[in-house]
């Protein structure tokens, strides 16, 4: 015959009690696999020179490089309970009925709201918190906020946003930038060819129209390169202007289209070099 | 950037003072305003600094913090960095080529006021909460290059401003720069607090920054609770400080000297430039 022996202990005296730092650190760990990394969990611990340990719980947006503190937990050093908890919930303007109450429980000898005098009761008031609308509304606003950091900004939006003369601004550094690829097209290239002239390049450039829409902005300009004269050979001509269209996107790339150019003779040149030959 | 320019003030939730705004950057060239107990709508004062056409400003900062900033500053002059719990303090990173890391840390408080029912000890105990979770910030970026600014609802002589444990600042460069005090076999960083410079009416400007309108038998009148305290490698940056008494076209003074308090604000603000 067997019979149970009765245990006088009390039932919140268990073999899987959590410490605040183990029950804090499961969260942030949470809250980094929920979020696949876009916000991260951290949680730091500190001695006070009170001899409280505080445990503090932020939530990190690495693509922004910003940290916002969600909670803290203070417990006596060798002592793990109680905690008491320090969050926005515990201190809004809508709490303060609250506050009002917990101040009259602790004239009345009951602990405040805050505190948790074991781990399911710590367990329950940190879901209270992080299930919290400030809480809920952050973590929201930091992972919209990150994901808008790592796409880039539509560029057309971003001239649409600025007054006349920054967009102006903006488009001419724009084609200051890239204005250069125009000497790489096609159509310049077969213009040079005839010349004796190398090592071309950008002079100068004139925007004439703006055409910004909704998908691109269409930047007509016109345009004069130059290049060297090669000693020892005839000059058959060493500048060319012409014009273009840059077409500038979303991202902010810039494609070159309708290139023209047109081989520019300098009179004075041709003449010496003629009165050269004449010469000889 | 080189040389910034940061004014603080508290605004008492009055929507009457944001014209005045305008008015201040035109003045003093402000990168960035910090207000504190400003109306919602901060428009009006957008406007009028958009206005002046010296750079675009607009509200920055993440989830509306108790201090809330104005600047044309933008990316990688400014970042946000960090809001602790209530909102109560955050801290922006500035880029200053001039300083080893090139960043100063800008943190931004508003701290609980005795009207508000808080006691000094209560207060003392926030102020070293704060410092506290500021300096381990500084920590974690490797520096102290820190400015520390705001509404702290103490005089730069209360306890919890001048507390070892509390933000530990002191009234001369001199005691700031010295090595971090040992207290109880923990060690504690200074700030050097140049508002003790600016009280009563030998030096220029307002005797304080607040006054306070009572009958009490014990009022200063003139109080500091609006205050810019700085790490000691920030001392020699400090270009310049000052409490302004009008924003270069009106005056935010009563008759009797104090602030316009019914039709501006009890505070008056604060403006400083870094040189970083």
């Amino acid at each position: 015959m067997t019979s149970a022996v009765k245990s006088y202990w009390s039932a919140q005296i268990k073999p899987d009690i959590l410490s605040p730092r183990l029950l804090l650190r499961m969260q942030a760990d949470a809250l980094t696999e929920q979020t696949k990394g876009v916000l991260v969990g951290e949680l730091l611990e500190s001695e006070r020179e009170d001899g409280n340990m505080v445990l503090t719980l932020d939530m990190v947006a690495p693509a922004i490089n910003y940290r916002h503190r969600v909670l803290t937990a203070r417990y006596t050093q060798g002592r793990l309970y109680p905690v008491l908890l320090d969050a926005d919930i515990f201190r809004s303007k809508e709490n303060i009925g609250s506050v009002v109450r917990s101040f009259s429980d602790v004239l009345e000898g009951k602990k405040p709201e805050c505190q948790a005098d074991n781990d399911e009761e710590l367990a329950k008031l940190v879901e209270k918190v992080l299930t919290s609308s400030s809480v809920v509304s952050m973590a929201q606003s930091l992972i919209a906020l990150s994901n808008e950091a790592r796409t880039p900004t539509n560029y057309i939006h971003f001239l649409k946003s600025l007054t006349e003369a920054e967009r102006q601004s903006a488009i001419d550094e724009k084609i200051a930038e890239t204005s250069h690829e125009i000497l790489d097209s096609e159509v310049f290239a077969r213009t040079i060819a005839v010349t004796n002239a190398s090592g071309w390049g950008m002079d100068d450039y004139e925007v004439q129209r703006i055409d910004l829409g909704e998908e691109a902005c269409i930047v007509r300009l016109t345009y004069s390169a130059s290049g060297e004269q090669a000693e020892n050979k005839a000059y058959s001509g060493d500048r060319v202007t012409g014009t273009a269209e840059a077409v500038i996107d979303s991202h902010g790339a810039v494609e070159y289209r309708e290139i023209t150019a047109e081989l520019v003779h300098d009179d004075d040149e041709r003449d010496s070099e003629e009165d050269g030959e004449q010469r000889e | 950037m080189i040389v910034v320019s940061v004014l603080f003030w508290n605004l008492a939730e009055n929507a009457a003072i944001l014209p005045h705004v305008g008015c201040l950057g035109r003045t003093h060239s402000v990168d960035i305003f910090l207000f504190a107990e400003s109306p919602d709508d901060l428009g009006p004062a957008l406007a009028g600094l958009n206005r002046l056409r010296r750079g675009i400003y607009r509200e920055a900062g993440i989830g509306r913090p108790k201090v809330r900033m104005l600047t044309r500053l933008t990316h990688p002059d400014l970042d946000y960095l960090f809001t602790t719990i209530g909102r109560e303090t955050s801290v922006w990173s500035i880029r200053a080529p001039k300083m080893t890391p090139p960043e100063v840390l800008l943190a931004v408080t508003h701290l609980p006021s005795k009207a508000g029912g808080h006691t000094d000890e209560g207060q003392a105990k926030d102020a070293g909460d704060v410092a506290a979770e500021l300096a381990a910030f500084e920590d974690r970026r490797n520096h102290r290059n820190t400015v520390f600014v705001g509404d702290f609802n103490m005089n730069p002589y209360d306890a919890g401003m001048t507390l070892v444990t509390g933000v530990h600042g002191l009234m001369t460069a001199q005691l700031a720069r010295e090595k971090d005090r040992l207290y109880r076999r923990r060690r504690y960083r200074r700030f050097y607090n140049p508002m003790w410079g600016l009280f009563g009416d030998r030096t220029p400007g307002p005797a304080g920054t607040h006054f306070w309108r009572s009958s009490l038998p014990h009022n200063t009148h003139w109080a500091m609770l609006d205050q810019v305290l700085v790490r000691p490698a920030l001392i020699d940056k400090l270009a310049s400080l000052a409490i302004l008494d009008n924003d270069g076209k009106h005056s935010l003074l009563a008759v009797d000297g104090a602030p316009h308090k019914n039709h501006l604000s009890d505070h008056l603000p604060i403006l400083f430039t870094l040189d970083v």
